[in-house]
C-alpha cells in the first residue's frame, strides 16, 4: 500500500511537471519560430488580470467547496502562473541567445503567447492535485446530497495522540490476518504501544455548541404525552432514568492528512500533504453544515457488517483510520427519521467517505458495484442514547376514564407450582403455516338456552388442514350389558328404533334400542383425551362446547357452541349414534341432519366412537363436515372401518314406470344433480313410511336405509328443541344419499331418498328439496 | 365481538395477546393460569415445538365479575409470533373483543416489535377493525433484562398514536405486571361492552 500511495504521488507530480514543460517548450517554440513576437501586453494586465480570472474559474470549478478552499486553489493558480513564466524564461535563454533578463521579460510580459500559454497550463497543472483539493466523491455526489458528511465536520485542533502512523497503517495485511480481527499483534505499532487497545469510550455528554442549537427533529411525534398512564390501579410504572444523551458535539480529533484527503474544509498539514499552491488562508468559520449534530457509533459494534475483501486493512486498523478514530459518524438528520421503525440503517455511500481512500482494496465505484443497496444497521442503544430524550417524549395520556369504576376482574391467588400449569399437546415436528390447531375447550354451558336466534356466531373464513397429534392408541372399552330399557328420565326422550320389516337377513348386527341419558355425561380419560384431539380439529370453527359420554360403550364426544342448546344436540346426537356406526359398516363416512335451526355433522370413529359437532343454520356447514372428517381421520380408528356390507334390509320397491303416477318423473328431472336416476316406490308397511326412491342401482337397499334413517331420526324427533328436521345427508366419499321427510296430507309418513355421486353438494340439496316440493304437491 | 348466550346469560370476551415471537405471549398466559383459581379458569391449552414456541395458538378461558345480570367470560388467546403464521394470527383475531401487545423490550428487538404492531393494525384492518378505537393495552415485557430500551423511547416506538393506550412494564416469567395489563385491557372491554359500570360485582 505504501508503493501505492508513492505511485500515485509520483504519477501526479509528473503530471504536473510535464505539463509545465510543456507549456514552457511551447512558448520557447513559439519564440523560436517568431510567431507573436510582435504581440505585446502591458505588465498591469499580465501581473492583475490572471488572479482575477484564477479567482473566478475557481468559483466555476470548485462548486461546492468553501471559499476558502477556491480562494487557495486561485493563489495556487498564480503562483504556478508566476512559476510557469520562471521556467519558460530559463527554456528560452537556453534555446535563443539572450540574457536571462531578457528572456525572462519576454516569458513574462513582452512575449504576449507566452503569459497567455502560461495562463492557460496553469489551472491545468493544478488539475493533478484535484483530487487532493475537492475529492472525487464529494463532487461526484454533490448533485445527489448536496451538504457532505465530511463538510460538516469541523477541523481538529490539534493532532491527536491516537492519530495513526500511516507508514504502518498502510501496510498491506493478508487475509488472514484480516479475519484475526483487531487482536492481531502485528498491526500494533511500536510507537503506539502505550495506547490501550482498540476500546470505544462513549463521548462523553457536553453542551451544544450556543450559536447552533439542536434542530426540530425531522421525525413527527405524534402526539404528546405523559409520563406515566393515568390509570387506575395499574399506572404505567415511571420511566426508568433517562440514559445520557450526548448532546452534538464537535468531531475532535482529525488527523490532517485525512481531513486533506476527505475533508475539504480542513486546512491541510503541510509536513504531511505538500501543497499545491501556498499556503491557504486560514480556514473560515464553520458553515452552519459543520454544526450539524452527528451520531457516534463505535466502529466495533459496525464492524462485522463490512465485507472484508473490500478493505486492505484490518478491523484494528480500519478503526484507527477513520475520520474520527474508532467513530463512525452519522448525520443526526439521517437518523431520526427511522427512530420510529426500532432500527437504523445508513447506507454505505454515506458513510465511505469516512473511510480512508487508501483503505480500500478497490476502487469506490466497484465497491459500489459489488455491494449495491448495502446499508449499516447502527446499534440502536448508541444510537438512542444520543437523542435528546424530548424526541421521544409523547404527551397524550392514556384515554381511561371509564375503566376504574369497573373492579378488576382478576384477583390473582399465590401462582401454583409450574410443573401443573398448562399441559401441552405435544407436538411432532414443525408444522407449515395454518395446518396445527389447538382445542378450544371450555366448562359445557351450566344452563338451557331458549333464544339462541339473537347471537351472534363467528365463523371463520379460512379452510384449514389440520393435522391433529396422535393420541395414544383406545384402550378397549367393554360395552355395557346388554341396554336395559333405562328409564326415560328426559320429558322428551329419543329413543333410536330398530329398522321395520326387515325382509332380508341383515349382516350387520342389529342395534338394540338406546336411551338418552339424562344426567350429566360421564366421561373419563378416553374420552376426555379423545375430545381433546378432536378439538384441535374444530378449532377454526369458533369456540365450542364439549362433552364426551359413552354411547353403547364408545365414546360419544358432542360439540356445542355456545349459542346453541346442548341438551337437544346431546339427544341428537346420542340417538343418532347406532345408526351412524350401521351406517359406517354400510360405507358410510358422514352423516349431516339439517333442522330448521341447526345442522348437527355425525363422523363415525370406527372403534373410536362418534364424532358429533354442530353449528347454527346458516354456519359454515361445508367447513363442519370437513374439519369434522379430518379430525375423525387423525384420531379415529376410519382406517380399520368394517368392509362395505349391507346393514340394512332390502326392502321391495315398484319401479315408477310401472304404474307410476307423472309426479315421480318430475321429481326425478329435478334430481339432476345426482346423475341419471331411476325412480321406485316403496310402500308404507305399519310403521315404516312409504319411500320415494331415487338411485340408479341398488334402490331396494336404499329403501331400507331410508326407513332406518326415519325409524332413528326423524321418528320422535324433538321439533320444538331443535327445529323441524329437513334432511339427513349420507355421505360416502362423493356419493350422497339424502333422506327428507314428506309431508303427506293424509299423515302417511313418507320419505324421499335420493342418492348418486354429486359433486356439487348445495345444488343437490336444493334439488332434493325441489323434488320434495314436487312430490308434497302432489 | 362478544358472543352473547342470553338464555345462560353468559358473555364472552375474546382478549387476544399479540406480539412478536418470544416476547412473552405465553407466559403470560401461563402466570395467569398459575395464578387464578380453580373455579375462575378453565383447562390452557397450549400446542408449542420443542422449543416452547407456540405452534398454533394458546388458549385459557377464564371467568370474571358479574355484570348486569350476566356472568361475563374472557377467552385468552395467544398467536404465534414468527411471522411466517400470519394467517394464523389472522384467524386467532377474528372476532377480537381486546388486544394486548406483549413487546419485546430488548434493543435487538424493536424492530420485530414495530413490525409485528403493524402487522396486527394490517390484520385488523382486514376484518375492518381499527386498532385506535379497539381495546388494547400495551405491554413491556422483560424489563428484568440487562439490554433492554428505555421506556420513553419504547412509547415513541409503539405508542404514539393519536389515541395512545395503557402500557405496563412487566416481567411476565415472575408475574410482575401480567394481571395489570389483564385487568386492564379486560376493564376496557367491559367500557366498550356495557358502558359505565352498573351492577357489577366480582
Amino acid at each position: 500500500m505504501a508503493r501505492h500511495r508513492t505511485r500515485v504521488r509520483a504519477s501526479r507530480s509528473l503530471r504536473a511537471v510535464a505539463v509545465g514543460l510543456l507549456a514552457a517548450v511551447t512558448a520557447t517554440a513559439l519564440f523560436e519560430f517568431d510567431i507573436g513576437r510582435t504581440l505585446l501586453l502591458s505588465s498591469s494586465m499580465v501581473a492583475g488580470a490572471p488572479p482575477m480570472l484564477y479567482l473566478l474559474l475557481a468559483f466555476v470549478l470548485l462548486r461546492g467547496a468553501p471559499f476558502g478552499r477556491r480562494l487557495g486553489w486561485a493563489v495556487a493558480a498564480c503562483g504556478i502562473y508566476a512559476g510557469l513564466g520562471i521556467a519558460s524564461g530559463l527554456t528560452l535563454s537556453l534555446a535563443h541567445p539572450m540574457s536571462l533578463e531578457g528572456a525572462l521579460r519576454r516569458s513574462l510580459w513582452s512575449f504576449a503567447p507566452a503569459p497567455f500559454i502560461h495562463f492557460l497550463a496553469a489551472p491545468l497543472v493544478l488539475l493533478a492535485w484535484r483530487p487532493r483539493l475537492v475529492p472525487v466523491r464529494i463532487s461526484v455526489r454533490a448533485e445527489r446530497e448536496p451538504v457532505m458528511l465530511m463538510a460538516r465536520v469541523p477541523a481538529p485542533p490539534s493532532l491527536p495522540a491516537s492519530t495513526p502512523d500511516w507508514d504502518s497503517v498502510l501496510r498491506v495485511p493478508s487475509a488472514t490476518q484480516w479475519m484475526s480481527g483487531s487482536g492481531a499483534p502485528r498491526y500494533d505499532r511500536p510507537s503506539r504501544e502505550h495506547e490501550p487497545p482498540t476500546v470505544y469510550l462513549p463521548p462523553e455528554p457536553t453542551p451544544p455548541p450556543a450559536p447552533a442549537p439542536a434542530p426540530a427533529p425531522a421525525v413527527a411525534v405524534a402526539a404528546p404525552s405523559v409520563t406515566a398512564a393515568a390509570v387506575a390501579p395499574s399506572p404505567m410504572v415511571a420511566a426508568p432514568a433517562p440514559p445520557p444523551v450526548s448532546a452534538p458535539k464537535p468531531a475532535p480529533a482529525v488527523k490532517p492528512a485525512l481531513a486533506v484527503k476527505l475533508a475539504p474544509v480542513v486546512k491541510p498539514a503541510p509536513t504531511r500533504q505538500p501543497p499545491p499552491a501556498p499556503p491557504a488562508p486560514a480556514a473560515p468559520a464553520p458553515a452552519p453544515s459543520e454544526l450539524e449534530p452527528v451520531i457516534r457509533v463505535a466502529f466495533d459494534r459496525i464492524a462485522d457488517q463490512l465485507p472484508p475483501d473490500v478493505f486492505t486493512l484490518p478491523p484494528a486498523r480500519l478503526a484507527e483510520s477513520l475520520q474520527e478514530p474508532h467513530v463512525l459518524l452519522v448525520p443526526r438528520r439521517l437518523v431520526l427519521p427511522q427512530l420510529g421503525e426500532g432500527a437504523v440503517e445508513i447506507p454505505w455511500t454515506l458513510v465511505d467517505s469516512q473511510f480512508p481512500e487508501l483503505a480500500f482494496s478497490m476502487p469506490q465505484a466497484e465497491v459500489r458495484r459489488r455491494f449495491p443497496g448495502w446499508v449499516i444497521s447502527l446499534p440502536m442503544d448508541e444510537v438512542v442514547r444520543q437523542i435528546p430524550l424530548d424526541t421521544f417524549r409523547v404527551q397524550a395520556p392514556a384515554d381511561l376514564s371509564d375503566i376504574s369504576e369497573f373492579p378488576a376482574p382478576f384477583n390473582p391467588g399465590p401462582p401454583e407450582p409450574e410443573e401443573v400449569a398448562a399441559p401441552k399437546v405435544p407436538a411432532p415436528a414443525e408444522p407449515a403455516e395454518a395446518v396445527h390447531f389447538v382445542a378450544v375447550v371450555e366448562p359445557p354451558a351450566p344452563t338451557p338456552v331458549v333464544a339462541a336466534d339473537e347471537v351472534e356466531l363467528i365463523i371463520p373464513e379460512i379452510l384449514f388442514v389440520p393435522e391433529t397429534p396422535p393420541i395414544p392408541a383406545a384402550r378397549p372399552v367393554p360395552a355395557p350389558p346388554a341396554a336395559p330399557p333405562a328409564p326415560v328420565a328426559t320429558p322428551k326422550p329419543v329413543v333410536a328404533a330398530a329398522p321395520a320389516a326387515p325382509t332380508v337377513p341383515m349382516t350387520a348386527p342389529k342395534p338394540a334400542p338406546v336411551a338418552l341419558p339424562p344426567v350429566p355425561a360421564v366421561t373419563d380419560d378416553e374420552s376426555e383425551a379423545l375430545g381433546r384431539a378432536l378439538a384441535l380439529g374444530l378449532v377454526p370453527l369458533g369456540a365450542f362446547d364439549w362433552r364426551a359420554r359413552r354411547v353403547g360403550g364408545r365414546p360419544l364426544v358432542c360439540f356445542v357452541p355456545p349459542t346453541l342448546t346442548r341438551e337437544g344436540i346431546d339427544a341428537l346426537a346420542a340417538g343418532a349414534t347406532p345408526l351412524v356406526e350401521r351406517l359406517a359398516s354400510w360405507g358410510i363416512e358422514q352423516v349431516t341432519i339439517r333442522t330448521t335451526r341447526l345442522v348437527c355433522v355425525l363422523t363415525p370413529l370406527g372403534a373410536r366412537g362418534c364424532l358429533a359437532a354442530a353449528v347454527r343454520r346458516g354456519g359454515a356447514v361445508a367447513m363442519l363436515e370437513l374439519l369434522s372428517a379430518r379430525a375423525a381421520r387423525a384420531t379415529g380408528d376410519v382406517a380399520s372401518a368394517p368392509s362395505p356390507a349391507i346393514a340394512f334390509p332390502a326392502v321391495a320397491t315398484v319401479p315408477a314406470g310401472n304404474g307410476g303416477s307423472h309426479r315421480l318423473g318430475e321429481a326425478a328431472g329435478a334430481l339432476a344433480a345426482f346423475g341419471p336416476v331411476a325412480s321406485s316406490v316403496a310402500e308404507a308397511e305399519g310403521a315404516a313410511p312409504s319411500v320415494y326412491v331415487f338411485a340408479d342401482h341398488d334402490q331396494a337397499v336404499l329403501a331400507g336405509a331410508a326407513r332406518a334413517v326415519h325409524a332413528a331420526l326423524m321418528t320422535g324427533h324433538d321439533e320444538n328443541a331443535l327445529g323441524r328436521l329437513e334432511s339427513v345427508v349420507l355421505q360416502r366419499g362423493r356419493q350422497r344419499t339424502i333422506v327428507r321427510p314428506l309431508r303427506s296430507p293424509g299423515g302417511v309418513p313418507a320419505v324421499l331418498a335420493a342418492a348418486g355421486e354429486v359433486t356439487l353438494a348445495g345444488r343437490a340439496h336444493r334439488a332434493a328439496a325441489q323434488a320434495a316440493a314436487l312430490l308434497e304437491a302432489h | 365481538m362478544s358472543i352473547i348466550n342470553y338464555a345462560a346469560r353468559v358473555i364472552n370476551f375474546k382478549i387476544v395477546y399479540y406480539g412478536p415471537g418470544m416476547a412473552g405471549k405465553t407466559a403470560n398466559l401461563q402466570y395467569i393460569h398459575r395464578c387464578l383459581p380453580g373455579d375462575n379458569k378453565g383447562k390452557m391449552i397450549s400446542l408449542a415445538t420443542g422449543d416452547d414456541r407456540t405452534l398454533f395458538f394458546d388458549f385459557l378461558p377464564v371467568s370474571a365479575v358479574g355484570v348486569r345480570g350476566f356472568t361475563t367470560r374472557f377467552q385468552l388467546y395467544t398467536v404465534p409470533g414468527q411471522t411466517h403464521y400470519n394467517m394464523t394470527r389472522k384467524l386467532v383475531l377474528r372476532g377480537v373483543d381486546g388486544v394486548v401487545f406483549v413487546g419485546d423490550s430488548q434493543w435487538d428487538r424493536l424492530r420485530e416489535n414495530v413490525e409485528s404492531l403493524r402487522n396486527l393494525d394490517d390484520n385488523l384492518r382486514e376484518y375492518g377493525l381499527d386498532l385506535a378505537t379497539m381495546p388494547h393495552v400495551i405491554q413491556y415485557n422483560k424489563r428484568d433484562l440487562g439490554s433492554v430500551a428505555p421506556l420513553d423511547y419504547l412509547e415513541y416506538l409503539l405508542n404514539r398514536g393519536t389515541r395512545r393506550a395503557p402500557s405496563f412494564e412487566a416481567v411476565a416469567v415472575d408475574g410482575t405486571g401480567v394481571f395489570d395489563t389483564l385487568n386492564t385491557v379486560s376493564r376496557m372491554v367491559l367500557v366498550r361492552e356495557f358502558g359505565q359500570a352498573q351492577e357489577a360485582r366480582p
